[in-house]
């Protein structure tokens, strides 16, 4: 009994610890323990391990939206006739 | 894109401190680009992002005195464009469907295995991160855009919202997992 107790307070640590970390883990910023740490975790947990891997392609649908395009032409003209009519 | 070397943009920023205007001129073609594309993220309208940026950069040119040099040239322009974008947008009635964060504290997950396959599926992806960005408080969307979109480093992205980086990467985590509730909610429709 003590011992079931005790193995479901660790996982629930752990289930609380690796929630808290699941973004930097993604970011690689987490030291090799930590990594091992969600690592464990997330391959016990369903829930994490899901988590986890919506998380990780929402960064990717994220990433995949950057720079595009570029300003529109005439920004830079325009920005330098306002600059220029400032005294 | 990023100027070519520190030492060159120094010179450019040090020059426009003493009122040339052609070196301001150089700064405001090499981080047009990033700033309307960070702007117009945040605000989400081209014409109002051109207005936005046009609006920064003028506040950057009264102020360019001021800058002192203890963060990176760019950092300091992005924080100008946020502020100025969030002013914009705070002039706004909230839309519709605003999410305030502190409502979904407990975030369930779902089966992806009906992950999007094809482009049409990826495009109304997009559709909703769009969404779901718009959706976000100022001070979360502008974390996530500079981060996850934008691609700048956590430091330099704290530093561009004058926070320390532990709570910058707070910040960021909490926006991060409301656009992914979006993203599951979607998926979790289209089964």
């Amino acid at each position: 009994m003590i011992k079931r107790l005790a193995r479901h307070y660790h996982f629930m640590r752990e289930h609380l610890w690796t929630n808290s970390h699941l973004s930097p883990y993604l970011d690689q910023e987490v030291s090799a323990a930590e990594r091992i740490r969600v690592e464990e975790h997330t391959h016990v947990c369903p829930k994490c391990h899901r988590m986890l891997e919506t998380l990780r392609e929402t960064l990717e649908g994220l990433r995949a939206m950057g720079a595009e395009g570029g300003a529109p032409s005439g920004l830079t003209d325009s920005v330098m006739e306002r600059v220029r009519g400032e005294r | 894109m990023r100027p070519v070397s520190h030492a060159d943009e120094d010179d450019l920023v040090a020059r426009a401190q003493a009122g040339d205007q052609g070196a301001f001129e150089e700064l405001v073609r090499r981080h047009a680009d990033r700033l309307y594309a960070v702007v117009t993220r945040f605000v989400g309208d081209r014409q109002e992002a051109e207005e936005v940026t046009q609006e920064a950069f003028l506040r950057a040119w009264r102020g360019i005195g001021r800058f002192q040099g203890n963060s990176q040239f760019f950092t300091w322009l992005y924080r100008i464009g946020i502020n100025e974008a969030k002013r914009r947008v705070g002039r706004r009635a909230s839309p519709a469907g605003s999410t305030s964060l502190d409502e979904h504290p407990g975030l369930e997950v779902s089966d992806l295995s009906q992950a999007p396959e094809t482009s049409a599926d990826r495009r109304e992806l997009r559709g909703v991160l769009e969404g779901a960005i718009r959706a976000l408080g100022p001070d979360y969307r502008a974390a996530l855009i500079l981060r996850d979109i934008e691609g700048l480093s956590t430091s330099e992205a704290a530093e561009t919202l004058d926070l320390g980086e532990a709570a910058f990467k707070s910040r960021l985590h909490r926006a991060r997992l409301s656009v992914r509730k979006a993203v599951d909610d979607y998926l979790g429709d289209e089964r």
